[in-house]
């Protein structure tokens, strides 16, 4: 049962699940929910009976390794898209992401639709933290509420969480996004990693980002990002609604590997990647 | 031997046999892909119902307040890129109210309707449509607006369009190429530079872009406190209790030309 120390240990349960110390780490995702609590209904053109807050949780709960060594993450865009934002103004959302357990979330665009004061509010009900290294906010509502990263224990690794998000800019009325500074997202995304690997000593490093999977041109993206940057093992991805069938595999500055991913939208998907350990 | 004291208190249960591995090999660790994949949700035998009883008074309230019947359509609307019939519902509808109301107000008449394709986030579903599918469709709280532009930025709003691959769009029709637009008619006459137009849009696009960013140098700018989600619910009403249903608008009005 104890595998030779140096090689490649595949963990119990990613061939199924049962309790105990394993090692290995499993990340389940979200991006772009939109308000989206129920399943889409019967008669949509695209997404029939598809979705819905019972469903999501059913599936994080069979996937769920027994033993914690897992985290649950989600890109932004939490809110927006259904009446129950409208009605509510975000509570059930947050009420929802409590209850299914999420670790950590960063903000996307739709998330500052009612405002920084509002979003600060719907932020102090969250049993988990947002986070994000490229907005400034300390002239906002927001200060102190968005960290600039979390670090996670699991499986007895550190693993550190910092979440990027898209130039506001165009995107989200001024008024609502006041006292937000946007600030370059390769500079800052790399900053902060540098200081979670050399500082922090994490050992393996997770970015949530609110900033689109692909496009043309130079605009960033997270594809632009994994190339851009040292450091990083696994980008979670938002804001393009992308429908990927598998998390695609990208080589950083240096040539290692940097695996991407996005789970589509409105809790259509739910993304499942697993992390092995090696003691080298 | 120190960070083992940490893992004990994570896991108690495990400490041992990481104990045993971690002696035998260094303390640098390094992760490696192991697989992963995006999982469809849809519904499974197992219903959760400690979720379903946590969201119950919202539901309930949401169905409560969504449920009236506002339309019929004998098939669906689906939003689209560089057009789609659902953009051209709701195009035509915000444009015939806009048209009406700027020339009760002001006189004048509205030559076009220009909304973002983000603006539409669901298809409208085939048979009856509820109040609730309108706010899945539309639930932005915008409000109409109306710009008078002159012909160098109405040029550079067709440019936009072009950039953006497509809008949502009523009183305009135009064919694009990677480069350029060509053959624009507004209000069925050809573009003209040297006139002026009345654009009806929402206080979003004008004020905060999705790449049209020109509605800004507009001469006139008038604010209006109609929102577009209840003039695309009267226009909707309006319709089917006219023609029995929701009609389809499938004029071609934004082309796409491959670049010779
Ligand atoms: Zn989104």
């Amino acid at each position: 049962m104890l595998a030779t120390a140096g090689s490649l240990y595949v963990p119990e349960w990613l061939h199924g699940r049962s309790a105990g110390y394993k090692r290995g780490i499993r990340i389940l995702h979200t991006n772009d929910f939109h308000s989206h609590v129920d399943p889409f209904p019967a008669n949509h053109p695209l997404h029939a009976n598809m979705g819905g807050i019972e469903n999501l949780r059913s599936l994080i709960l069979d996937n769920r390794p027994l033993d914690e060594s897992f985290l649950l993450l989600d890109c932004g865009d939490i809110f927006q898209g259904t009446p129950y934002f409208n009605l509510f103004g975000g509570v059930p959302e947050m009420i929802w992401m409590n209850h299914a357990g999420y670790h950590a979330t960063t903000l996307g665009n739709h998330d500052f639709d009612n405002g920084v004061e509002k979003l600060a509010e719907l932020l102090k009900h969250a049993n988990f933290p947002a986070v994000n290294c490229n907005y400034d906010f300390h002239e906002t509502a927001l200060n102190n509420m968005v960290k600039p990263y979390q670090i996670f224990k699991r499986s007895g690794i550190k693993i550190g969480i910092t979440g990027v998000g898209i130039d506001l800019d165009g995107l989200v009325q001024a008024p609502l996004r006041k006292g937000v500074v946007y600030r370059d997202p390769v500079e800052w995304v790399q900053k902060t990693v540098d200081h979670l690997r050399k500082k922090e000593h994490c050992e393996m490093i997770i970015v949530l980002s609110h900033l689109g999977y692909q496009y043309p041109g130079n605009k960033i993206d997270d594809q632009k990002l994994a190339k851009a940057t040292n450091g990083i093992d696994l980008i979670l991805g938002g804001h393009t609604h992308t429908f990927l069938d598998e998390p695609v595999k990208f080589k950083n500055i240096s040539g290692k590997e940097v695996i991407i991913n996005q789970a589509g939208w409105a809790g259509l998907r739910l993304g499942k990647i697993d992390f092995i350990m090696d003691h080298i | 031997m120190k960070p083992i004291l940490l893992w004990q208190r994570i896991f108690p249960f495990g400490v041992l046999v990481f104990g045993i591995l971690s002696g035998h090999s260094c303390q640098i660790k390094k992760v490696s892909y192991a697989g992963g994949e995006n999982l469809k949700v849809i519904s499974t035998a197992k219903y959760d119902t400690l979720t379903a009883n946590l969201i119950k008074p919202w539901r309930d309230s949401v169905a409560k307040s969504m449920k009236d019947t506002i339309a019929y359509a004998d098939s669906a609307f689906l939003p689209g890129m560089p057009e789609g019939n659902l953009n051209h519902l709701v195009a035509d509808l915000v444009k015939e109210e806009a048209d009406r109301f700027l020339r009760d107000t002001f006189g004048y008449p509205t030559h076009l309707c220009l909304l973002n394709r983000g603006f539409l986030r669901n298809p409208l579903p085939k048979g009856y449509i509820t109040e609730r599918d309108l706010f899945e469709m539309m639930p932005f709280d915008n409000y109409l607006v109306f710009v008078k532009v002159g012909g160098a930025t109405m040029d550079s709003i067709l440019n936009e369009i072009r950039i953006a691959g497509g809008a949502v769009i009523a009183g305009l029709k135009m064919e694009i190429r990677k480069n350029e637009y060509f053959n624009a008619e507004i209000g069925g006459f050809k573009f003209d530079s040297r006139r002026e137009y009345w654009i009806a849009t929402s206080d979003y696009l004008l004020n905060y872009g999705d790449g049209f960013f020109s509605l800004k140098s507009a001469m006139i700018k008038v604010y209006t406190t109609k929102n577009i989600r209840d003039i695309t619910r009267e226009g909707m009403k309006a319709e089917t209790k006219q023609y029995g249903k929701l009609l389809y608008h499938n004029d071609k009005r934004i082309t796409l030309r491959k670049n010779d």
